[in-house]
């Protein structure tokens, strides 16, 4: 029974980080602009494209460490994305209705789709984990993929990184404030602006660098943009949207609650993740957390 | 009117003048071309293999016209992307029928083949589906107006299977990681029906089954079900995940030692998709295959369709699709040879029925009761290497149709 149970939570946890990685730059978008933004898995996709070319063309860049230097190398290609998109596209989506956000989202999506199909083709891609990474390791009896573990490590690095900046220092809290109430953060002398500017930046790069990462986690098409996708914006949803703990804390319910079902009921496999979120959302239709935290 | 010289004369100049305005458009209708109309899934996640098949297609035509047509008359190509979806490819379907193509061929997906299928006799026209494997096609759901040109789960599991019993019948022991879709269950339907068929018979022994593993269709993390097929007895593992799923599902099982303890690997559909994504990471795996260029070298169809695909792409590896999209417009042309130019749609479904055509695989034959193409099966082992492409073929094998297809029960469910 054991041997079944730690496994299952195991992977579990991987999905769940492998969302959440994905649902981060999400729901930090969404906590500071209120936008929605349908295109988030597009930039996913092109940070994971990105690290395939460059492991692919750049010699010597087998090493945990490249590995590592390329994801934060497509975080700062993507961060940089960002900073277009916002000038461009989210600066003119302030005060509109929603529906042009997610018109506008979802047309920059496409955008994401056509440029990666123009640059790397439509056929299917894989790319291997970095030396280091390709084997499993032994924890007793349970066997563990060390890049499962990896991918682990990772969302939980991510989320310590952003609950940290978010709530322990002065960039944070200026920016949870410009959440709350825009207007009178620019009557303390904010540049709201300029807030808004860094919260895009940093989501756009959390996709970049969740794109990076999770490479090697599965085959690379077109279509990626739309792999996570639903499974992140069903943890922001469940999580609070706008809010990083909940979040976080809703990837590894969801998670656990998929791998067990999965497992457990296996006639009915993927359905687990859906059912947990309308049962969630029937009972707390504010998410388990609310407010950006 | 009374009917004298002056009348007489002026009924003439009539009739020659009406005549003179009719004769270019009879002449245009006679030398006019014939529309086929293609339909198939041309983007989103089964363009990589909506695309050879259109470029199969697109030869062919190219062929014929340069061999001077059919009856002295062009083939033309009216090309419609179905997206893979139903909804889609039944507007798109409607639109190629309103623009006088009564003659349809393409499909990947099994949904979409379906769907056009019912709208065909209201449509009044025929489809010639290349790569749609649903068995519901040729029999519950079969109509008349409906014709399959390759083969289908039970010839391919069926091949597949019984090679499986020749090349290791110390392997009884079987699982399967299924898609939870029709595709997948009827893949796995027709794999197990033909090792309780074939282990007996050539290994003289009873297979031991194991339930099969259904799979999420289109999902990121596949490692539970892995988990699950490792926790098999299952020794010999059947897989019909398709294209990204099945990359994600390959990459993700590599590290538990999947294909170390789980061997054989067979692989339904996969042609070679999947190596040329993960290349020198490729299992080594028996795949099924519409079409393996390298089985048929010397038929000069063959021949000519695998150069043209390497001029066109510069790549060594066509997937079967091609063939299949080439086949289904040789299919059409040598059913108006038959008719004698006629394209109506009763004249062409007559003269498809029991047609016997020549294809990239040799001679297909269009059985007439269920419109099932009787033709060669292929498979090919492939796996990893260090080759240019990054993989290699290391063995093939094709099977002939006749050995393996069920018998035609159109209109009731197949008998398992």
């Amino acid at each position: 029974m054991l041997s079944e149970v730690l496994p299952t939570a195991l992977n579990g946890l991987v999905w769940a980080m492998s969302v959440f990685l994905v649902a981060s730059g999400l729901t930090l978008i969404f906590g500071i602009l209120h936008i929605l933004n349908f295109s988030h898995g597009g930039f996913v996709m092109i940070g994971a494209y990105l690290a395939f070319t460059v492991t692919n063309r750049v010699p010597g860049t087998a090493s945990v460490a490249a590995f590592l230097g390329i994801a934060v190398a497509c975080a700062v290609a993507v961060g940089a994305m960002g900073l277009v998109v916002d000038r461009v596209v989210f600066r003119r989506l302030k005060g509109v209705d929603d529906s042009y956000s997610l018109v506008a989202t979802y047309a920059l999506l496409l955008l994401c789709e056509g440029a990666v199909k123009s640059g790397w083709g439509g056929n299917f891609l894989s790319m291997s984990p970095p030396e280091g990474l390709g084997g499993a390791l032994f924890v007793g009896d349970l066997f563990v993929p060390s890049y499962a573990l990896f991918v682990i490590a990772a969302g939980v690095a991510v989320y310590l990184a952003l609950d940290l900046w978010l709530h322990r220092t002065a960039s944070g809290r200026i920016l949870k404030s410009v959440a709350l109430d825009p207007w009178m953060a620019s009557l303390l002398g904010i540049n709201v602006t300029a807030i808004f500017t860094v919260a895009v930046v940093a989501g756009f790069a959390l996709a970049g660098l969740a794109g990076g990462l999770l490479a090697p986690n599965q085959s690379l098409s077109p279509a990626l943009g739309g792999t996570y996708i639903i499974q992140a914006f069903g943890v922001i949803i469940v999580g609070g949207i706008g809010n990083v703990r909940g979040a976080f804390l809703a990837a590894v319910l969801l998670g656990l609650v998929d791998a067990f079902g999965t497992v457990y009921v296996p006639e009915f496999p993927g359905i687990f993740f859906f059912v947990a979120v309308a049962v969630i959302i029937l009972f707390r239709p504010q998410g388990l957390l609310s407010g950006i935290r | 009117m009374h009917f004298n010289r002056r009348n007489a004369i002026k009924v003439f100049g009539a009739g020659l003048a009406a005549g003179a305005i009719a004769a270019p458009a009879v002449a245009r209708a006679q030398s006019a071309p014939y529309k086929l109309g293609f339909i198939s899934a041309l983007s989103g996640p089964s363009e990589p293999l909506g695309r050879p098949m259109l470029m199969g297609a697109e030869i062919a035509v190219e062929e014929i016209n340069a061999a001077g047509g059919i009856n002295g008359r062009r083939l033309e190509l009216a090309v419609r992307d179905s997206k893979a979806k139903p909804d889609v490819a039944t507007v798109a379907t409607r639109e190629l029928v309103g623009e006088g193509c009564n003659m349809l061929l393409g499909t990947v997906s099994s949904a979409v083949a379906l769907a056009i299928s019912g709208m065909l006799q209201q449509e009044n026209a025929i489809l010639i589906t290349c790569a749609a494997h649903s068995m519901r096609l040729t029999h519950e759901n079969f109509n008349r107006n409906y014709f399959r040109i390759t083969d289908n789960p039970f010839m391919r599991q069926g091949a597949q299977a019984k090679l499986m019993a020749e090349l290791h019948p110390d392997v009884p022991a079987w699982g399967g990681l299924i898609p939870d879709h029709e595709y997948g269950r009827s893949t796995w339907e027709a794999f197990k029906y033909a090792l309780n068929r074939f282990y007996p018979r050539i290994a003289n022994r009873t297979p031991e089954i194991a339930d099969p593993i259904f799979t999420q269709y289109g999902g990121s993390d596949y490692r539970n079900y892995v988990a699950s097929a490792m926790r098999s007895k299952a020794r010999g593992m059947f897989v019909s995940l398709y294209g990204g799923d099945a990359v994600t599902l390959f990459q993700q099982a590599r590290p538990y030692g999947f294909f170390e303890r789980k061997s054989p690997i067979v692989d339904s559909a996969n042609e070679f998709i999947v190596s040329r994504a993960m290349r020198a990471q490729t299992p080594d795996m028996w795949v099924g295959s519409h079409w393996y260029f390298g089985a048929f070298r010397g038929n000069p169809i063959n021949d000519r369709l695998y150069a043209a695909y390497v001029a066109r792409t510069g790549d060594a590896f066509p997937d079967g699709f091609l063939s299949e999209g080439h086949a289904a417009v040789m299919a059409y042309a040598a059913a108006m040879k038959k008719t004698g130019g006629d394209a109506s749609t009763p004249a062409v479904i007559d003269a498809l029925s029991g047609l016997t055509f020549d294809s990239a695989t040799g001679p297909r034959t269009i059985r007439a009761e269920d419109h099932q193409a009787i033709k060669p099966v292929v498979q090919y082992r492939l796996r990893g290497a260090q080759t240019p492409a990054g993989f290699e073929v290391v063995d093939f094998r094709v099977v002939p149709g006749a050995e393996v297809i069920e018998p035609p029960t159109p209109g009731a469910p197949v008998q398992w």
